[in-house]
């Protein structure tokens, strides 16, 4: 029930207070390429949000289930293997932030009104925007035997990335350089799909190239983790 | 004769660390099989091993008839496992934990239920059903990790010091549930440290040391084959000892003294012969706990 609440929760107020509070402020809304801030900063929150707490569920969450509790170490005794117990742990935590996202997809609608069946699919954008976060720093963190750097993980990556993936600013009002380094992490390509999708533009190339770039960090994270997988429950 | 487990040459290391030096194991479909050592001595390696949870660094490995490496799922789907902590799911009900377990193997959710109801008669929690597992004893928590080993009726059970850290109470119960799978011909593997847990449940056993295994039989004879019938335990007075040329074996430990004769009486009497008074005596059968005195030169726990 906390998952649900968090998941939800934290979308929300985010929304609210950013949406009005500091749409407030915007003075001209049509730089930003939607009818206002808040059909700006909805869609972001909604996938940025879901990729923040892809981040957490992979730090402290992951290295416990996966050393200080005994639920996987239980799975793998049984015919599932290790790289079952990887691949349930990333689809369970898409269907989680799916269902979550729907709930603030609901409330968000409420708000900036009815923009077509496209805002369907937003929830599922913001479910793998999540575990295209969680699934390379899953890579990591399970290769863990503690917490130790987990703050600065936490601090110095997720944290800043869902503030500068474009979630509340255009990444192309960045510096060319910095906005270079957001394009490559799958959060910038989960917010902008979502904002597309919301927006009632999203054109068919553009989002399956979203799409495959939060596919990649996710497969690509899979790839890697199943080393950290295998030493923490099979060695 | 049918082999649940059969491995040659079996070695487990962990970087420079040795923690199983190439043992030769044969257990029997239907017997119960135990690993008998102190810490340290390549029993829960072993048992992983076994389980096809870790993979062996050489040596070769049949589990049920199918070689471990390369059959794991297959072995695990037909294998019960309970493991030295129990590993039980904390935030479920104890009906909960053995649901969830069974869809592990692809049970359907009312063969689950089914299967959920005889197994905690069997485990004797059937009125604990619905309670949270951190509610329950010690006793309960392991009664429970044994029925959830059996979830999948599986053809071997594998029990990793299944009664440490139990009240004489919990253990009495637990062996006579491990009698009674015994006796429906589930064939088990045990690791312990108990010498009288070995003597009540095992047919045969091998004692490990060191990554390797020194001694192996049944119960009685390794007593037979490796100490005298009876033992003597005494308590000298400060600084009394007992040397010199006697009939029988002695062994001084840190706080008593033993005699190894077949005759315990005998050797009780030639010794007070000799103007030695103990202040405390008692006259007992040798168990396993002197094979592993008498092999090692240790006790096996301290």
């Amino acid at each position: 029930m906390s998952i649900v609440l968090s998941g939800f929760l934290n979308p929300v107020f985010t929304m609210l207070t950013l949406g009005w509070g500091v749409g407030s402020l915007v003075d001209d809304p049509a730089a930003l390429g939607t009818e206002d801030y808040v059909h700006f900063v909805g869609p972001g929150v909604l996938a940025g949000s879901a990729m923040l707490q892809g981040g957490f569920y992979s730090l402290w969450q992951a290295l416990g289930a996966l050393r200080w509790e005994g639920m996987y170490k239980n799975a793998v005794r049984t015919p599932a293997s290790y790289i079952d117990v990887l691949t349930g742990r990333l689809v369970w935590g898409f269907l989680r932030l799916t269902f979550s996202s729907f709930a603030f997809l609901v409330v968000l609608l409420l708000v900036i009104g009815w923009s077509g069946w496209a805002a369907l699919l937003a929830p599922f954008v913001a479910g793998l925007t999540g575990m295209a976060t969680a699934s390379p720093i899953l890579a990591y963190s399970s290769a863990q035997e503690n917490d130790k750097a987990f703050p600065i993980i936490s601090r110095l990556i997720v944290t800043p990335l869902f503030v500068f993936s474009g979630t509340f600013t255009p990444v192309d009002s960045m510096p060319d350089f910095i906005a270079g380094i957001v394009k490559a992490f799958p959060g910038y390509h989960g917010i902008e799909l979502a904002r597309d999708l919301l927006n009632e533009r999203a054109a068919l190339g553009p989002s399956l190239g979203h799409l495959a770039v939060l596919l990649v960090w996710i497969v690509g994270g899979w790839i890697l983790a199943r080393a950290g997988f295998r030493k923490a429950l099979t060695s | 004769m049918e082999l649940a487990v059969e491995a040659r040459a079996l070695s487990k290391r962990f970087g420079d660390f040795v923690a199983v030096d190439g043992i030769d194991l044969e257990i029997r479909s239907g017997e119960t099989f135990a690993l008998l050592g102190p810490n340290g001595a390549g029993k829960t390696s072993t048992m992983r091993m076994v389980s096809t949870v870790s993979p062996p660094t050489s040596g070769s490995l049949n589990v049920l008839g199918m070689d471990a490496s390369g059959y794991g799922r297959q072995i695990r789907s037909q294998l019960g496992v309970v493991p030295q902590e129990d590993q039980l799911d904390s935030e479920l009900s104890v009906r909960e934990n053995l649901m969830i377990h069974a869809r592990y193997f692809g049970q359907s959710w009312s063969d689950a239920g089914r299967r959920a109801e005889d197994l905690l008669e069997f485990a004797q929690l059937t009125d604990r059903s619905k309670a949270r597992v951190e509610t329950l004893s010690g006793g309960m928590k392991r009664r429970l990790t044994i029925a959830r080993a059996l979830v999948n009726e599986p053809q071997l059970v594998l029990l990793d010091e299944p009664t440490t850290g139990l009240d004489p109470q919990a253990r009495q119960l637990l062996w006579d549930r491990l009698y009674e799978l015994k006796e429906r011909g589930v064939t088990q593997l045990l690791t312990t440290h108990y010498m009288d847990e070995a003597e009540q449940l095992a047919d045969r056993l091998v004692v490990m040391d060191g990554g390797k295994i020194i001694a192996s039989g049944s119960p009685t004879s390794l007593i037979e084959e490796s100490t005298s019938a009876e033992v003597v335990e005494l308590r000298l007075p400060e600084g009394v000892t007992i040397d010199g040329d006697l009939p029988f074996q002695v062994e001084t430990l840190r706080n008593k003294v033993l005699l190894y004769a077949d005759d315990g009486r005998a050797a009780l009497s030639h010794i007070q012969e000799l103007g030695i008074e103990p202040t405390g005596s008692l006259i007992r059968r040798s168990t396993l706990e002197d094979v592993f005195l008498a092999l090692t030169g240790r006790q096996l726990v301290d």
